[in-house]
């Protein structure tokens, strides 16, 4: 079946441009001054350019703002939250009594003014792609990010002395896994958890934050009263899931056979989960790696029990630092 | 029109229309700011084009897990609320709703609530697999009505006037059936192998190689919310059940009636809910 | 819209308005779906009769339900298993209508 050859490699193709508004001749002046360029998909309300959004995943959404739709913006600033679509960078066209708020409030890369749209448009929507393309520390699969900003994270919530809960989650026979099936199921497995563990924390904290550290190592911060629950569903959810990425026979028996370097015939279960939890609610740290540490102590013991479960230190402690 | 060229049209189908009175439903789900994904999910859970978008979006190769997905639980939660709700927010609806269309809905719900009563007295793990299998069997009539509109129409009354079977109307004027349509697409948009194979296979479930059982049950269940009258597929008459079928599932006269008593119950409740615009 | 006796009242009516005790507290709201309990509650409580979301259509007579029946299955009774499903629907429909 053709399915995988529908790549992400886009290199050759020309570039999709999403341009959303209501006005007929901005459209007309974005069509003449990009269509050399760009693929451009016209729509005039953003509700209507998100299965677009959604299925085909263009380079660019220009769109068209004002400052009192709240709906749009709140649309706008959904679509930037999520790790895959808030890849595509946006770039608001403001009219030109349009006060420039506070960017807290609207997720987008960079704005044109209406009067400055001949003028700036090509450079403009060059520049947001050309930045977009270059690389920030995101894991390649996942989207999540990576351990810079990991680290990043918790150091901030020790200096300004938020109390919260840390998550260190993997898997539990992965590698066999990738042994029988092959890397390429196995990333499938890594996407999906990387969406089911960013879905599942966000629902329940929005304010709360996902990172990919790297393999089948996940990381998620959030408040102490909300983890353990949260924890329950990811476990929960992720047993529910995993077993449709086995082939049936191997599914039917919650087992996969493989034979190690001795020639040895070796079962394997099906995938789990394991989650170590570490929180400074009784404890107090003031590095980074101790917090970490203490996570990945909880996860060790997770580990000896079979299944997916998580492991929370109720521990105190107070940092050596 | 061959085959070839045949196909290629229905593959362009994007995104399919629903019904005005779900899309009014719709919207006022998820304007819901306390929405639970769960409710939404049973929303969608509901409706065939609502649900086959959702399967679409989630096992496309922009998510990197394709063809792995077919419960509209499991995809919300790896869809994420917010992009559900986005989704959802672009749904057209049929411009011109033909009778014919609202009582294919009720024969596709009907279908699905049939379907996962069937598995559950056979103990089948994943019900809702099956009841999703169920909801889509006829998903090719929506693609085919939607590209060929007044072919369809013609196709619908001379299955009426001739007392043929839509299958067989289909085939005279196509070459192919509303289960070769509907498997095309669902395969071009990546739905798991054993969604694709049962919407293939509902009329001939001898040739499901994969998921006889399933095939069976989904085969079944069309014929018994066909018998009992509810809904519309587009025959006014009850096909023959599969013999082959009927011997695979083996149930005894009293799983029978158990059966049609759970399917009275649901379906009443069903009707309020399909036909309420409010 | 009905007025229904309580003793008439079957699993999945909906109330189409409220049930309120002697002292004007509602009991159970417009639009509640009865269930068993619900109903065996009503029972205990003394109350005659509650207002239900009728059809709109009325309900169909059972003589033009087993013609439609018969109908349909023109085409095919004589087909394996298809004789029993037929009898089975029949069965079912008269139990109905008991």
């Amino acid at each position: 079946m053709n399915r995988q050859r529908t790549s992400l490699f886009r290199a050759n193709r020309l570039k999709t441009v999403v341009v959303v508004t209501r006005d007929v001749v901005l459209t007309s002046i974005i069509d003449r001054f990009l269509k050399d360029s760009y693929s451009i998909v016209v729509f005039t309300k953003i509700e209507h350019s998100l299965d677009y959004i959604y299925n085909s995943l263009p380079d660019l959404l220009i769109i068209d703002i004002s400052l009192d739709d709240v709906v749009t913006i709140g649309i706008i600033n959904d679509l930037k939250s999520d790790p895959i679509f808030g890849q595509v960078p946006v770039l608001a066209v403001l009219s030109d009594d349009f006060i420039i708020p506070k960017w807290d409030y609207l997720f987008i890369e960079d704005y044109v003014r209406r009067s400055y749209i001949e003028t700036d448009i090509i450079a403009k929507a060059d520049l947001c792609i050309k930045r977009a393309e270059r690389v920030i520390e995101i894991n390649p699969l996942t989207r999540l990010p990576g351990n810079i900003t990991i680290i990043k994270q918790i150091q901030r919530r020790l200096e300004t002395g938020e109390i919260f809960a840390i998550a260190y989650a993997d898997l539990d026979y992965f590698k066999p896994f990738n042994d029988k099936y092959g890397f390429g199921r196995g990333d499938e497995v890594l996407k999906m958890l990387g969406r089911l563990i960013l879905n599942t924390v966000k629902h329940k904290q929005p304010n709360s934050f996902v990172g990919h550290i790297g393999g089948d190592d996940f990381i998620y911060i959030m408040g102490p009263d909300l983890v353990e629950s949260a924890t329950q569903e990811i476990l929960d959810n992720f047993d529910r899931i995993i077993p449709t990425f086995y082939d049936a026979e191997d599914r039917a028996k919650g087992n996969i056979e493989s034979i190690d370097r001795e020639g040895i015939k070796k079962t394997f279960p099906i995938m789990g989960i394991s989650i170590g939890i570490a929180t400074n609610k009784i404890a107090s740290y003031s590095h980074y790696g101790e917090v970490t540490e203490r996570a990945s102590e909880m996860k060790k013991y997770a580990k000896y029990t079979g299944g997916s479960c998580f492991r929370i230190d109720k521990r105190q402690y107070a940092s050596k630092n | 029109m061959d085959i070839q060229n045949l196909r290629s049209q229905i593959e362009k189908v994007d995104t399919l229309p629903t019904m005005p009175s779900v899309l009014k439903k719709l919207l006022k789900v998820i304007e819901n700011p306390k929405v639970s994904l769960n409710e939404i999910g049973n929303f969608i859970s509901s409706d065939p084009v609502l649900t086959t978008r959702v399967l679409k979006v989630v096992n496309s190769p922009i998510y990197g897990f394709p063809g792995r997905i077919s419960s509209v639980s499991q995809a919300l939660i790896l869809l994420g609320l917010n992009v559900v709700r986005g989704m959802l927010l672009g749904v057209s609806v049929f411009e011109v709703m033909e009778r014919a269309m609202v009582g294919l809905w009720e024969h596709s719900m009907g279908c699905a609530v049939t379907a996962r009563i069937i598995a559950q007295k056979k103990g089948v793990k994943e019900p809702e697999e099956i009841s999703v299998a169920a909801l889509l069997h006829d998903i090719g009539k929506v693609v085919l009505s939607l590209k060929f509109t007044d072919e369809y129409k013609d196709i619908l009354n001379n299955a009426e006037k001739n007392g043929l079977y839509i299958s067989e109307a289909e085939k005279a004027h196509f070459s192919i059936t509303h289960a070769e349509a509907g498997a095309w697409i669902a395969q071009k948009w990546n739905f798991p192998k054993s969604l694709i194979e049962v919407i293939e296979y509902h009329h001939k479930p001898h040739l499901s190689k994969n998921i006889p059982v399933q095939s069976a049950i989904v085969h079944l269940a069309d014929i018994l919310i066909q018998a009992r009258g509810f809904g519309f597929s587009g025959n006014n008459f009850v096909p023959p059940v599969h013999p082959a079928a009927w011997q695979a599932l083996n149930l005894s006269e009293t799983d029978m009636k158990e059966i049609l008593i759970e399917m009275e119950e649901v379906l009443e409740q069903a009707e309020d809910f399909l036909i309420s615009s409010e | 819209m009905a007025k229904i006796s309580v003793s008439n009242l079957n699993p999945g009516m909906k109330l189409s308005k409220p049930v309120v005790n002697e002292a004007n507290m509602i009991l159970f709201g417009e639009g509640t779906v009865l269930t068993e309990a619900h109903i065996e509650r009503l029972h205990n409580m003394n109350i005659n009769s509650v207002q239900v979301e009728g059809d709109s259509k009325p309900k169909k007579a059972k003589e033009e339900v087993l013609a439609e029946l018969d109908a349909r299955f023109k085409k095919t009774e004589n087909e394996p298993y298809m004789g029993i499903l037929k009898k089975l629907f029949i069965d079912h429909i008269e139990e109905l209508y008991k």
